[in-house]
């Protein structure tokens, strides 16, 4: 069925379309949320909500069509208001998918390992409106257009916070660079 | 630099950071049972207010504001109560509290005039980050009256820690530090954009946000919290006439009652 169509059903109230909309979004949303939040209790809790806003707002919801805008934007303040909430307690680093070597790997996939994580580390430590425009426009491949109606701010402000993000990221490597005493292939 | 082998790099350190997120046939049942209990937690706090219970929870420190994510630790409190229990006598209200924690101290009326007017069980659950549940317990939530005035309330717990915000503090003679804040609240609808000058007010713990409203509302309300032999009390209303000195006096009655 298409999308549309259901959201029109779940905003009739029928929990069978609602269902169905978790099930279509939650794989995206849930590995979005981990992006913004950086750890797995965190992303749990914002895909939670923002399911739970879907349903219990759904009368908000004014054009069916453009639903994925405003899922994801309820996302984003939901990622924003947890991870606000989380940022004033102790942060539980959560180990990064290659920080387990592997004795098969050749030198260039060490560096390019090495390179993901300085990569990561760099933009989780971005502020997080800027981390989720990388995030909604890197990962979830939403247009600057799209993003700018998610988050409810100007096309300006979401090409400003790429602009900067990236220059920030640039900035992080660099710095990570010149403490580790290597050279990074994104930088050179 | 080329900022096409930095996109081209994002994009893929992104995609392989997600796939950290295994979304299991588990998981998603999960998540879809866990969103099922809140629309019902929320559909229920509809008919008890729900706005009564964020500013409850934005004032003390239960659990679900403090989030500790450790394996082993409480995470969340999810906690229910219905009117359909509620108790107008006070003499029996004090008998059930003396049944589920008969160390709580309980008054019957205050000195400045509010009295007793009903009290209902709440029953609290905690819960681990996987949110299995973890401890449990009953208290009575108690409510007080006065003519012309909005109601106080009274509640204890012994799964909370308290705020350690405060714009006024008493020490009592016993030692025990009676905590007042009083706490703006802004109920908005879901899709409300916060500014700047708003989140510095939340960081600053002078602003609680409740998400949910149809329109933007702002209610002020008054807290008194204590922790009193491993109990964490609280006393708080919406009546924004009354005084720090006041709020503290009918905290510190509490406190002193035998």
């Amino acid at each position: 069925m298409e999308e549309a169509e259901l959201v029109k059903q779940m905003i009739a109230g029928d929990r069978d379309a609602f269902t169905h909309i978790m099930e279509r979004y939650q794989p995206q949303a849930l590995r979005a949320a981990y992006l913004i939040s950086g750890n797995h209790a965190d992303s749990e809790d914002i895909v939670q909500e923002t399911f739970a806003a879907c349903f219990l707002y759904r009368n908000q919801i004014k054009n069916p069509e453009a639903f994925k805008g405003w899922f994801y934007r309820t996302l984003s303040r939901n990622a924003w208001k947890i991870c606000r909430r989380t940022k004033k307690e102790q942060p539980v680093a959560e180990p990064y998918a290659g920080d387990i070597p592997d004795p098969t790997e050749t030198l260039k996939e060490v560096i390019l390992r090495e390179e993901e994580k300085a990569l990561y580390s760099a933009i989780e430590a971005l502020p997080v409106k800027q981390r989720a425009v990388i995030v909604l426009y890197y990962y979830s491949q939403m247009s600057i257009k799209e993003i700018a109606k998610a988050l409810g701010c100007m096309e300006g402000t979401v090409k400003s916070r790429l602009f900067h993000g990236k220059a920030k990221l640039k900035e992080l490597l660099q710095e990570s660079e010149k403490n580790g005493g290597r050279t990074w292939t994104i930088l050179s | 630099m080329d900022d096409s082998i930095l996109e081209q790099r994002i994009r893929e350190t992104l995609e392989k950071k997600a796939q950290d997120v295994h979304v299991d046939a588990l998981t998603s049942q999960r998540i879809q049972t866990k969103v099922e209990q809140r629309i019902k937690e929320a559909e229920h706090m509809k008919h008890r207010g729900w706005k009564k219970v964020a500013i409850v929870a934005a004032a003390i420190c239960v659990l679900g504001s403090i989030t500790a994510v450790a394996v082993g630790k409480p995470s969340y409190t999810s906690s229910h109560s219905s009117h359909n229990e509620e108790v107008k006598d006070f003499a029996t209200a004090k008998a059930m509290q003396n049944g589920y924690d008969a160390s709580v101290k309980t008054v019957e009326s205050f000195s400045n005039g509010y009295t007793f007017q009903y009290a209902m069980p709440e029953y609290k659950q905690t819960h681990d980050e996987n949110h299995n549940a973890m401890e449990s317990e009953t208290m009575m939530n108690f409510s007080y009256k006065k003519q012309g005035k909005k109601d106080v309330s009274f509640s204890a717990t012994r799964l909370g820690t308290s705020s350690e915000i405060a714009d006024q503090i008493m020490t009592l003679d016993n030692g025990v530090e009676l905590r007042y804040r009083k706490l703006a609240n802004k109920f908005v609808p879901p899709d409300y954009q916060i500014t700047e000058a708003e989140e510095k007010l939340i960081e600053e713990g002078k602003l609680n946000v409740g998400y949910g409203s149809d329109k933007v509302e702002l209610i002020n309300s008054l807290h008194v919290s204590w922790v009193q032999d491993g109990v964490l009390y609280s006393l708080y209303t919406f009546e924004d006439s009354l005084s720090a000195e006041e709020m503290l006096g009918m905290a510190k009655e509490v406190a002193e009652s035998e």
